[in-house]
Protein backbone atom coordinates (compact mmCIF):
# COMPACT_ATOMS: atom_id res chain seq x y z
CA UNK A 1 0.00 0.00 0.00
CA UNK A 2 1.33 3.64 -0.72
CA UNK A 3 1.13 6.26 1.76
CA UNK A 4 -0.49 9.51 0.84
CA UNK A 5 2.93 11.83 0.34
CA UNK A 6 4.44 8.74 -1.58
CA UNK A 7 0.89 9.30 -3.88
CA UNK A 8 1.36 12.82 -4.59
CA UNK A 9 4.88 11.90 -5.20
CA UNK A 10 4.74 9.26 -7.65
CA UNK A 11 1.90 11.84 -9.16
CA UNK A 12 4.59 14.29 -10.04
CA UNK A 13 7.15 11.21 -11.17
CA UNK A 14 4.20 10.27 -13.41
CA UNK A 15 3.68 13.68 -15.00
CA UNK A 16 7.34 14.32 -15.22
CA UNK A 17 8.71 10.92 -15.87
CA UNK A 18 12.79 11.91 -14.73
CA UNK A 19 13.04 14.60 -12.30
CA UNK A 20 15.22 15.34 -9.43
CA UNK A 21 13.69 15.46 -6.03
CA UNK A 22 14.01 19.62 -6.14
CA UNK A 23 11.73 19.58 -8.51
CA UNK A 24 9.02 16.93 -7.51
CA UNK A 25 9.40 19.33 -3.86
CA UNK A 26 8.81 22.67 -5.82
CA UNK A 27 6.08 21.22 -7.78
CA UNK A 28 4.19 19.67 -4.82
CA UNK A 29 4.56 23.01 -2.83
CA UNK A 30 3.11 25.16 -6.09
CA UNK A 31 0.11 22.41 -5.68
CA UNK A 32 0.00 24.01 -1.80
CA UNK A 33 1.00 20.85 -0.31
CA UNK A 34 2.93 21.31 3.47
CA UNK A 35 5.70 18.98 2.88
CA UNK A 36 10.11 19.91 3.22
CA UNK A 37 12.61 19.05 0.98
CA UNK A 38 13.81 16.55 3.24
CA UNK A 39 10.55 14.94 3.60
CA UNK A 40 10.40 14.55 -0.45
CA UNK A 41 13.79 13.08 -0.69
CA UNK A 42 13.28 10.41 2.34
CA UNK A 43 10.14 9.32 0.88
CA UNK A 44 11.94 9.11 -2.81
CA UNK A 45 14.89 6.97 -1.92
CA UNK A 46 11.90 4.66 0.05
CA UNK A 47 10.27 4.15 -3.03
CA UNK A 48 13.45 3.24 -5.11
CA UNK A 49 14.49 0.87 -2.04
CA UNK A 50 10.77 -0.55 -2.63
CA UNK A 51 11.37 -0.99 -6.29
CA UNK A 52 8.77 1.43 -7.48
CA UNK A 53 10.96 3.98 -9.33
CA UNK A 54 14.20 4.20 -10.62
CA UNK A 55 17.34 6.48 -9.55
CA UNK A 56 20.43 7.35 -11.75
CA UNK A 57 23.16 8.89 -10.42
CA UNK A 58 24.42 11.73 -12.09
CA UNK A 59 28.07 13.79 -11.86
CA UNK A 60 26.65 17.46 -11.60
CA UNK A 61 28.80 20.49 -10.28
CA UNK A 62 31.85 18.74 -9.63
CA UNK A 63 29.86 15.59 -7.22
CA UNK A 64 27.21 14.57 -8.46
CA UNK A 65 23.23 13.99 -8.09
CA UNK A 66 20.37 11.80 -8.15
CA UNK A 67 17.53 11.87 -10.63
CA UNK A 68 14.89 9.55 -10.62
CA UNK A 69 12.63 8.05 -12.96
CA UNK A 70 9.45 6.77 -13.48
CA UNK A 71 8.83 2.86 -13.47
CA UNK A 72 5.39 1.75 -15.12
CA UNK A 73 3.20 0.72 -11.86
CA UNK A 74 -0.14 0.89 -13.20
CA UNK A 75 -0.55 -2.52 -14.45
CA UNK A 76 0.94 -4.34 -11.11
CA UNK A 77 -0.76 -1.89 -9.14
CA UNK A 78 -4.23 -2.10 -10.33
CA UNK A 79 -4.28 -6.21 -11.04
CA UNK A 80 -3.05 -5.78 -7.21
CA UNK A 81 -6.61 -3.48 -6.40
CA UNK A 82 -8.73 -5.94 -8.74
CA UNK A 83 -7.57 -9.12 -6.88
CA UNK A 84 -8.06 -7.59 -3.59
CA UNK A 85 -11.19 -6.81 -4.12
CA UNK A 86 -12.66 -9.99 -5.71
CA UNK A 87 -10.88 -12.42 -3.76
CA UNK A 88 -13.02 -10.30 -0.29
CA UNK A 89 -16.24 -9.47 -2.40
CA UNK A 90 -16.34 -11.49 -5.70
CA UNK A 91 -18.77 -10.60 -8.51
CA UNK A 92 -20.42 -8.10 -6.03
CA UNK A 93 -17.44 -6.54 -5.83
CA UNK A 94 -16.58 -5.85 -9.15
CA UNK A 95 -19.78 -4.19 -9.72
CA UNK A 96 -19.50 -1.79 -6.81
CA UNK A 97 -16.22 -1.12 -8.15
CA UNK A 98 -17.81 -0.27 -11.62
CA UNK A 99 -20.79 1.98 -9.51
CA UNK A 100 -18.19 3.48 -7.78
CA UNK A 101 -15.72 4.59 -10.34
CA UNK A 102 -18.56 5.94 -12.74
CA UNK A 103 -19.46 8.03 -10.11
CA UNK A 104 -15.78 9.06 -9.00
CA UNK A 105 -15.27 10.58 -12.77
CA UNK A 106 -17.91 13.27 -12.68
CA UNK A 107 -17.24 14.18 -8.53
CA UNK A 108 -13.26 14.78 -10.40
CA UNK A 109 -14.96 17.06 -12.51
CA UNK A 110 -16.45 18.99 -9.42
CA UNK A 111 -12.94 18.61 -7.69
CA UNK A 112 -10.74 20.38 -9.59
CA UNK A 113 -12.71 23.56 -9.69
CA UNK A 114 -11.89 23.75 -5.69
CA UNK A 115 -8.31 23.86 -6.04
CA UNK A 116 -6.34 24.66 -2.89
CA UNK A 117 -4.85 27.84 -2.62
CA UNK A 118 -1.06 27.69 -3.08
CA UNK A 119 0.72 28.46 0.35
CA UNK A 120 3.10 31.92 -0.18
CA UNK A 121 6.58 31.32 -0.03
CA UNK A 122 7.24 32.46 3.43
CA UNK A 123 4.86 29.77 5.03
CA UNK A 124 6.66 27.27 3.06
CA UNK A 125 10.38 28.63 3.26
CA UNK A 126 11.48 25.38 5.13
CA UNK A 127 15.51 24.81 5.36
CA UNK A 128 17.22 21.86 7.02
CA UNK A 129 19.92 23.76 9.47
CA UNK A 130 22.80 21.97 10.45
CA UNK A 131 26.52 22.90 12.04
CA UNK A 132 28.02 21.61 9.36
CA UNK A 133 26.14 23.79 7.04
CA UNK A 134 26.85 26.88 9.03
CA UNK A 135 30.05 26.53 9.78
CA UNK A 136 30.30 25.87 6.00
CA UNK A 137 34.05 27.46 4.43
CA UNK A 138 32.26 28.27 1.07
CA UNK A 139 30.91 30.86 2.98
CA UNK A 140 34.50 32.18 3.71
CA UNK A 141 34.51 31.55 -0.16
CA UNK A 142 31.87 33.96 -0.90
CA UNK A 143 32.72 36.76 1.62
CA UNK A 144 36.32 37.11 -0.41
CA UNK A 145 35.40 36.89 -3.83
CA UNK A 146 32.75 39.61 -2.91
CA UNK A 147 34.49 41.48 -0.47
CA UNK A 148 31.59 41.84 1.49
CA UNK A 149 30.61 40.88 5.22
CA UNK A 150 27.19 38.16 4.75
CA UNK A 151 26.59 38.30 8.26
CA UNK A 152 25.85 42.48 8.69
CA UNK A 153 22.74 41.75 6.65
CA UNK A 154 19.57 42.22 9.43
CA UNK A 155 17.37 41.26 7.28
CA UNK A 156 15.39 44.55 6.77
CA UNK A 157 13.79 43.25 3.16
CA UNK A 158 14.92 47.08 1.36
CA UNK A 159 17.35 44.96 -1.41
CA UNK A 160 14.25 42.84 -2.10
CA UNK A 161 11.86 45.63 -1.91
CA UNK A 162 13.44 47.75 -4.59
CA UNK A 163 14.75 44.80 -6.95
CA UNK A 164 13.49 45.20 -10.66
CA UNK A 165 13.28 41.52 -11.22
CA UNK A 166 11.78 40.34 -8.12
CA UNK A 167 8.80 39.04 -9.52
CA UNK A 168 10.76 36.12 -11.85
CA UNK A 169 12.45 35.70 -9.11
CA UNK A 170 12.13 31.56 -7.13
CA UNK A 171 14.56 33.40 -3.93
CA UNK A 172 13.92 36.89 -2.92
CA UNK A 173 17.12 38.87 -2.61
CA UNK A 174 17.40 39.06 1.00
CA UNK A 175 16.29 35.28 0.87
CA UNK A 176 19.62 34.96 -0.75
CA UNK A 177 22.03 36.35 1.63
CA UNK A 178 19.72 34.51 4.64
CA UNK A 179 20.73 31.39 3.18
CA UNK A 180 24.25 32.13 2.18
CA UNK A 181 24.51 33.00 6.48
CA UNK A 182 23.07 30.15 6.97
CA UNK A 183 25.10 27.85 4.19
CA UNK A 184 22.43 26.62 2.48
CA UNK A 185 24.68 27.51 -0.33
CA UNK A 186 23.14 24.63 -2.92
CA UNK A 187 19.68 25.98 -2.52
CA UNK A 188 21.36 29.29 -3.61
CA UNK A 189 23.72 27.89 -6.64
CA UNK A 190 20.30 26.15 -7.58
CA UNK A 191 18.11 29.48 -7.86
CA UNK A 192 17.04 31.39 -10.95
CA UNK A 193 17.68 34.50 -8.91
CA UNK A 194 21.36 34.85 -8.92
CA UNK A 195 21.48 34.84 -13.13
CA UNK A 196 18.58 36.87 -13.22
CA UNK A 197 20.44 39.74 -11.20
CA UNK A 198 21.79 41.79 -13.80
CA UNK A 199 23.93 44.17 -11.38
CA UNK A 200 21.89 47.11 -11.38
CA UNK A 201 23.14 47.93 -8.20
CA UNK A 202 19.71 49.14 -6.41
CA UNK A 203 19.92 46.95 -3.35
CA UNK A 204 23.71 47.93 -3.08
CA UNK A 205 22.49 51.74 -3.46
CA UNK A 206 19.86 51.31 -0.61
CA UNK A 207 21.65 48.40 1.84
CA UNK A 208 21.14 50.82 4.92
CA UNK A 209 24.19 48.61 5.98
CA UNK A 210 26.60 48.68 3.20
CA UNK A 211 26.07 45.13 1.84
CA UNK A 212 26.85 45.17 -1.74
CA UNK A 213 24.38 42.35 -2.37
CA UNK A 214 24.97 42.71 -6.20
CA UNK A 215 29.17 41.65 -5.39
CA UNK A 216 27.49 38.74 -3.43
CA UNK A 217 25.53 38.00 -6.30
CA UNK A 218 28.54 37.64 -8.43
CA UNK A 219 30.40 35.97 -5.90
CA UNK A 220 27.88 33.46 -6.23
CA UNK A 221 27.32 33.04 -9.63
CA UNK A 222 31.63 32.89 -10.35
CA UNK A 223 31.52 29.80 -7.90
CA UNK A 224 29.82 28.09 -10.59
CA UNK A 225 31.76 30.22 -13.38
CA UNK A 226 34.94 29.63 -12.33
CA UNK A 227 34.14 25.61 -12.46
CA UNK A 228 33.21 26.21 -16.27
CA UNK A 229 29.75 25.89 -15.59
CA UNK A 230 28.56 27.66 -18.12
CA UNK A 231 24.70 29.28 -17.81
CA UNK A 232 24.23 29.47 -21.43
CA UNK A 233 25.66 27.82 -24.44
CA UNK A 234 26.93 30.82 -26.59
CA UNK A 235 26.58 28.67 -29.92
CA UNK A 236 22.86 27.97 -29.13
CA UNK A 237 21.89 31.95 -28.69
CA UNK A 238 20.16 33.69 -31.57
CA UNK A 239 21.71 36.68 -32.43
CA UNK A 240 19.66 39.92 -34.02
CA UNK A 241 22.13 42.04 -36.14
CA UNK A 242 20.85 45.76 -34.76
CA UNK A 243 21.63 44.04 -31.26
CA UNK A 244 24.89 46.60 -29.48
CA UNK A 245 27.84 44.37 -29.52
CA UNK A 246 27.55 45.60 -25.39
CA UNK A 247 24.64 43.37 -24.39
CA UNK A 248 26.73 40.46 -26.24
CA UNK A 249 29.95 40.88 -24.33
CA UNK A 250 28.06 41.63 -20.86
CA UNK A 251 25.76 38.52 -21.68
CA UNK A 252 29.04 36.44 -22.15
CA UNK A 253 30.64 37.91 -19.49
CA UNK A 254 28.19 37.53 -16.60
CA UNK A 255 27.05 34.43 -17.49
CA UNK A 256 29.92 31.93 -19.45
CA UNK A 257 33.57 31.43 -17.31
CA UNK B 1 38.45 73.02 -26.02
CA UNK B 2 39.12 69.74 -27.50
CA UNK B 3 37.82 66.91 -25.98
CA UNK B 4 39.41 63.40 -25.62
CA UNK B 5 36.39 60.67 -26.32
CA UNK B 6 36.33 57.41 -26.07
CA UNK B 7 33.42 55.86 -27.93
CA UNK B 8 34.01 52.21 -27.64
CA UNK B 9 32.52 49.72 -29.52
CA UNK B 10 28.89 50.08 -30.15
CA UNK B 11 28.98 53.44 -31.06
CA UNK B 12 31.09 53.01 -34.03
CA UNK B 13 28.27 50.37 -35.23
CA UNK B 14 24.74 50.22 -33.76
CA UNK B 15 24.65 53.24 -31.92
CA UNK B 16 25.84 55.71 -35.03
CA UNK B 17 22.52 57.43 -34.04
CA UNK B 18 24.30 58.37 -30.36
CA UNK B 19 27.75 58.94 -31.96
CA UNK B 20 26.80 61.47 -35.15
CA UNK B 21 24.59 64.13 -33.35
CA UNK B 22 27.45 64.10 -30.12
CA UNK B 23 30.43 65.22 -32.57
CA UNK B 24 27.76 67.40 -34.86
CA UNK B 25 26.02 69.05 -31.45
CA UNK B 26 29.75 69.53 -29.57
CA UNK B 27 31.08 71.29 -32.53
CA UNK B 28 28.12 73.56 -33.08
CA UNK B 29 28.79 74.12 -29.30
CA UNK B 30 32.20 75.41 -30.01
CA UNK B 31 34.32 72.15 -29.12
CA UNK B 32 35.43 69.44 -30.67
CA UNK B 33 35.80 65.59 -29.74
CA UNK B 34 38.74 64.15 -30.69
CA UNK B 35 38.66 60.39 -31.13
CA UNK B 36 41.54 58.71 -28.68
CA UNK B 37 43.41 57.58 -31.65
CA UNK B 38 44.17 54.00 -30.18
CA UNK B 39 41.71 52.21 -27.78
CA UNK B 40 40.32 48.85 -27.05
CA UNK B 41 37.25 47.33 -25.58
CA UNK B 42 36.42 48.50 -22.10
CA UNK B 43 34.88 45.14 -20.53
CA UNK B 44 31.58 46.50 -20.40
CA UNK B 45 31.09 45.50 -17.62
CA UNK B 46 32.44 46.23 -14.31
CA UNK B 47 34.46 43.20 -12.62
CA UNK B 48 32.69 42.50 -9.01
CA UNK B 49 34.61 40.32 -8.12
CA UNK B 50 37.22 41.30 -5.15
CA UNK B 51 39.93 38.94 -6.28
CA UNK B 52 39.97 39.52 -9.78
CA UNK B 53 42.22 42.21 -11.10
CA UNK B 54 42.29 40.95 -15.11
CA UNK B 55 38.83 42.01 -15.80
CA UNK B 56 40.38 45.92 -14.81
CA UNK B 57 43.23 45.48 -16.95
CA UNK B 58 41.35 46.62 -20.50
CA UNK B 59 39.39 49.84 -19.37
CA UNK B 60 42.42 50.75 -17.38
CA UNK B 61 44.69 50.44 -20.57
CA UNK B 62 42.24 53.05 -22.64
CA UNK B 63 42.96 55.27 -19.56
CA UNK B 64 47.02 55.08 -19.83
CA UNK B 65 46.06 55.59 -23.82
CA UNK B 66 43.94 58.77 -23.09
CA UNK B 67 47.26 60.25 -20.74
CA UNK B 68 49.36 59.34 -23.31
CA UNK B 69 47.76 61.79 -25.35
CA UNK B 70 48.26 64.58 -22.22
CA UNK B 71 44.77 65.14 -21.72
CA UNK B 72 43.47 65.09 -17.71
CA UNK B 73 39.70 63.75 -18.69
CA UNK B 74 38.48 61.86 -21.20
CA UNK B 75 34.51 61.96 -22.47
CA UNK B 76 31.80 58.70 -22.91
CA UNK B 77 28.88 58.05 -24.64
CA UNK B 78 27.85 54.65 -23.69
CA UNK B 79 26.85 54.34 -20.09
CA UNK B 80 28.56 50.61 -20.16
CA UNK B 81 31.85 52.53 -21.10
CA UNK B 82 31.12 55.42 -18.53
CA UNK B 83 30.78 52.95 -15.55
CA UNK B 84 33.73 50.67 -16.14
CA UNK B 85 36.35 52.89 -17.06
CA UNK B 86 35.24 55.07 -13.97
CA UNK B 87 35.23 52.25 -11.43
CA UNK B 88 38.14 50.89 -12.43
CA UNK B 89 39.76 54.42 -12.21
CA UNK B 90 38.42 54.82 -8.72
CA UNK B 91 39.94 50.89 -8.14
CA UNK B 92 43.59 52.83 -8.75
CA UNK B 93 42.84 55.94 -6.64
CA UNK B 94 41.39 54.05 -3.66
CA UNK B 95 43.52 51.24 -3.33
CA UNK B 96 47.32 51.45 -3.46
CA UNK B 97 47.71 47.84 -3.26
CA UNK B 98 45.54 46.87 -6.34
CA UNK B 99 47.19 49.65 -8.19
CA UNK B 100 50.49 48.69 -7.15
CA UNK B 101 49.75 45.14 -8.85
CA UNK B 102 48.07 46.53 -11.78
CA UNK B 103 51.35 48.73 -12.36
CA UNK B 104 53.43 45.94 -12.17
CA UNK B 105 51.37 43.68 -14.43
CA UNK B 106 51.30 46.28 -17.22
CA UNK B 107 54.63 46.42 -17.01
CA UNK B 108 55.35 47.87 -21.05
CA UNK B 109 53.14 50.65 -20.05
CA UNK B 110 53.83 53.85 -18.04
CA UNK B 111 52.66 53.53 -14.32
CA UNK B 112 49.13 54.69 -14.11
CA UNK B 113 47.77 56.83 -11.03
CA UNK B 114 44.27 57.62 -12.03
CA UNK B 115 44.82 60.95 -12.91
CA UNK B 116 42.49 61.00 -15.75
CA UNK B 117 38.47 61.54 -14.73
CA UNK B 118 35.90 60.26 -16.35
CA UNK B 119 32.94 62.15 -17.80
CA UNK B 120 30.09 61.86 -19.45
CA UNK B 121 28.86 63.87 -22.06
CA UNK B 122 26.04 64.99 -20.39
CA UNK B 123 28.23 65.92 -17.34
CA UNK B 124 30.47 67.57 -20.13
CA UNK B 125 27.34 69.41 -21.04
CA UNK B 126 26.03 70.39 -17.76
CA UNK B 127 29.22 71.35 -15.60
CA UNK B 128 31.39 72.97 -18.96
CA UNK B 129 29.03 74.15 -21.28
CA UNK B 130 26.36 74.90 -19.08
CA UNK B 131 23.03 74.29 -19.35
CA UNK B 132 22.07 78.13 -19.56
CA UNK B 133 24.70 78.29 -22.32
CA UNK B 134 22.83 75.85 -24.12
CA UNK B 135 19.63 77.60 -23.62
CA UNK B 136 21.13 80.43 -25.61
CA UNK B 137 22.46 78.41 -28.54
CA UNK B 138 19.06 76.87 -29.47
CA UNK B 139 17.62 77.50 -32.45
CA UNK B 140 14.63 74.96 -32.90
CA UNK B 141 13.11 74.95 -29.16
CA UNK B 142 11.75 71.36 -28.30
CA UNK B 143 8.07 73.36 -28.04
CA UNK B 144 5.34 71.35 -27.42
CA UNK B 145 7.67 68.18 -27.13
CA UNK B 146 6.67 65.88 -24.25
CA UNK B 147 9.92 63.65 -23.34
CA UNK B 148 10.76 61.08 -20.64
CA UNK B 149 14.29 61.08 -19.68
CA UNK B 150 14.94 57.69 -18.99
CA UNK B 151 18.69 56.87 -17.08
CA UNK B 152 18.97 53.28 -16.53
CA UNK B 153 21.35 51.86 -14.13
CA UNK B 154 24.79 52.74 -15.23
CA UNK B 155 24.94 56.22 -15.27
CA UNK B 156 23.80 56.65 -11.70
CA UNK B 157 24.93 53.76 -9.72
CA UNK B 158 26.97 52.37 -7.94
CA UNK B 159 27.37 55.75 -5.38
CA UNK B 160 30.53 57.56 -6.17
CA UNK B 161 30.46 56.74 -10.02
CA UNK B 162 26.97 57.98 -10.74
CA UNK B 163 26.75 61.61 -13.04
CA UNK B 164 24.12 62.94 -10.61
CA UNK B 165 21.56 62.06 -7.51
CA UNK B 166 21.48 58.46 -6.97
CA UNK B 167 18.03 58.68 -6.72
CA UNK B 168 16.58 62.22 -7.66
CA UNK B 169 18.32 62.67 -11.02
CA UNK B 170 17.77 65.90 -12.78
CA UNK B 171 20.43 66.44 -15.84
CA UNK B 172 18.69 65.22 -18.40
CA UNK B 173 15.33 66.63 -17.41
CA UNK B 174 17.33 70.31 -16.94
CA UNK B 175 18.62 69.28 -20.59
CA UNK B 176 15.20 68.63 -22.23
CA UNK B 177 14.58 71.93 -20.62
CA UNK B 178 16.75 73.97 -21.52
CA UNK B 179 16.46 72.52 -25.50
CA UNK B 180 12.96 74.10 -24.91
CA UNK B 181 10.88 70.49 -24.43
CA UNK B 182 8.73 69.87 -21.47
CA UNK B 183 10.32 66.73 -19.13
CA UNK B 184 7.70 63.99 -18.16
CA UNK B 185 8.79 62.47 -14.79
CA UNK B 186 8.60 58.62 -14.82
CA UNK B 187 8.91 56.27 -11.42
CA UNK B 188 10.67 53.89 -13.61
CA UNK B 189 13.55 56.09 -15.25
CA UNK B 190 16.46 54.68 -13.14
CA UNK B 191 15.36 51.34 -12.93
CA UNK B 192 16.84 48.41 -15.08
CA UNK B 193 15.69 47.82 -18.64
CA UNK B 194 16.49 44.16 -18.37
CA UNK B 195 20.04 45.13 -19.82
CA UNK B 196 22.11 42.02 -21.15
CA UNK B 197 18.85 39.56 -20.28
CA UNK B 198 18.18 40.84 -24.13
CA UNK B 199 20.58 38.10 -25.44
CA UNK B 200 19.44 34.64 -24.34
CA UNK B 201 16.05 35.33 -22.37
CA UNK B 202 13.70 38.09 -23.87
CA UNK B 203 11.00 37.53 -21.48
CA UNK B 204 12.26 39.45 -18.40
CA UNK B 205 12.97 42.37 -21.31
CA UNK B 206 9.66 42.74 -23.13
CA UNK B 207 7.97 42.40 -19.61
CA UNK B 208 9.89 46.07 -18.38
CA UNK B 209 9.97 47.43 -21.63
CA UNK B 210 6.27 47.05 -21.88
CA UNK B 211 5.87 48.51 -18.17
CA UNK B 212 8.53 51.62 -19.23
CA UNK B 213 6.79 52.61 -22.39
CA UNK B 214 3.31 51.95 -20.62
CA UNK B 215 3.88 54.23 -18.10
CA UNK B 216 5.46 57.23 -20.41
CA UNK B 217 2.55 56.81 -22.73
CA UNK B 218 0.18 56.98 -19.82
CA UNK B 219 1.65 60.29 -18.97
CA UNK B 220 1.38 61.99 -21.93
CA UNK B 221 5.02 62.01 -23.65
CA UNK B 222 6.00 61.51 -26.99
CA UNK B 223 9.19 59.65 -26.88
CA UNK B 224 11.94 58.93 -24.52
CA UNK B 225 15.18 59.93 -24.38
CA UNK B 226 17.85 57.54 -23.20
CA UNK B 227 21.77 57.66 -22.81
CA UNK B 228 22.95 54.04 -23.11
CA UNK B 229 23.01 52.39 -26.42
CA UNK B 230 21.02 48.97 -24.11
CA UNK B 231 18.57 51.26 -23.01
CA UNK B 232 17.77 51.72 -26.62
CA UNK B 233 18.13 49.12 -28.38
CA UNK B 234 15.78 47.20 -25.26
CA UNK B 235 13.56 50.29 -25.66
CA UNK B 236 13.01 50.79 -29.27
CA UNK B 237 14.09 47.28 -30.53
CA UNK B 238 12.50 45.31 -28.10
CA UNK B 239 9.04 46.78 -28.54
CA UNK B 240 8.53 44.74 -31.99
CA UNK B 241 7.97 42.09 -29.44
CA UNK B 242 6.45 43.74 -26.75
CA UNK B 243 3.37 44.18 -30.03
CA UNK B 244 3.62 40.75 -30.81
CA UNK B 245 2.42 39.50 -27.24
CA UNK B 246 0.48 42.44 -26.22
CA UNK B 247 -2.15 43.18 -29.01
CA UNK B 248 -2.80 46.49 -27.43
CA UNK B 249 0.76 48.20 -26.70
CA UNK B 250 1.37 51.78 -28.28
CA UNK B 251 4.75 51.84 -29.03
CA UNK B 252 6.53 55.30 -28.50
CA UNK B 253 10.09 56.79 -29.97
CA UNK B 254 13.21 56.64 -28.35
CA UNK B 255 16.01 59.24 -28.84
CA UNK B 256 19.33 59.42 -27.77
CA UNK B 257 19.53 62.81 -25.64
CA UNK B 258 22.61 63.81 -28.55
CA UNK B 259 19.63 63.66 -30.86
CA UNK B 260 17.56 65.98 -29.17
CA UNK B 261 20.45 68.30 -28.73
CA UNK B 262 20.84 68.42 -32.36
CA UNK B 263 17.76 69.24 -33.20
CA UNK B 264 17.21 72.09 -31.21
CA UNK B 265 20.58 73.69 -31.89
CA UNK B 266 19.35 73.43 -35.42
CA UNK B 267 21.34 70.61 -37.01
CA UNK B 268 20.04 68.77 -40.00
CA UNK B 269 18.37 65.80 -39.45
CA UNK B 270 20.66 63.73 -41.55
CA UNK B 271 23.03 63.77 -38.34
CA UNK B 272 20.75 62.23 -36.21
CA UNK B 273 20.39 59.24 -38.28
CA UNK B 274 17.01 58.33 -37.70
CA UNK B 275 17.03 55.46 -40.09
CA UNK B 276 18.86 53.68 -37.23
CA UNK B 277 15.29 53.76 -35.50
CA UNK B 278 13.10 50.85 -34.76
CA UNK B 279 10.15 53.19 -34.34
CA UNK B 280 11.10 55.69 -36.47
CA UNK B 281 10.75 59.05 -34.57
CA UNK B 282 10.77 61.65 -37.51
CA UNK B 283 6.77 61.06 -38.04
CA UNK B 284 6.23 62.55 -34.80
CA UNK B 285 8.82 65.21 -35.43
CA UNK B 286 6.94 66.10 -38.40
CA UNK B 287 3.96 66.63 -36.65
CA UNK B 288 5.54 68.89 -34.27
CA UNK B 289 7.42 70.94 -37.02
CA UNK B 290 10.69 69.98 -35.72
CA UNK B 291 11.94 68.14 -38.59
CA UNK B 292 12.16 68.85 -42.72
CA UNK B 293 9.34 67.13 -44.66
CA UNK B 294 11.72 66.20 -46.97
CA UNK B 295 12.88 62.96 -45.49
CA UNK B 296 10.67 60.44 -46.89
Amino acid sequence: MLGSLEKRILSVLFKEKKTTARDIFRKLRAEGMTTTYVTVNTVLSRLYKRGLINRISEPYRGSFRYTYEYKDLKEGLISDLLGDVTLLFGEEGIDLLKKKLDTKKGKEQVKTKEKAKPLSDTETMRICLSRNNIQNSIIKKIEEISGQKVSACYQCGKCSAGCPMINLMDLLPNQIIRLVQLGQISEVLDSKTIWLCASCFTCSARCPKGVDLAKVLEALRLLLLRKSENYIEPSELDIDENMPQIALVSNLRKKTG
Amino acid sequence: MELCYYPGCTLKTTAKNFELPAIASIEKLGHKMVELPRWNCCGTVHSLAADDLMHQLAPIRTLIRVSETGADKVVTLCAMCYNTLKQANKIILEDNEKRDRINNFLDEEKDYSGNVSVLHLLEFLRDEVGFEEIKKRVKRPLDDLKLSPYYGCLLLRPEGIGIDDIEAPRIMEDLIEALGGEAVDSPFKSECCGSYHTVDDIDPVIERTKMIIDDSNARGADAIVVGCPLCFYNLDYRQKDAKERYKEFNSIPIFYFTQILAIALGLDESTCAFGEHFVDPRPMLLNKNLVLSGWK
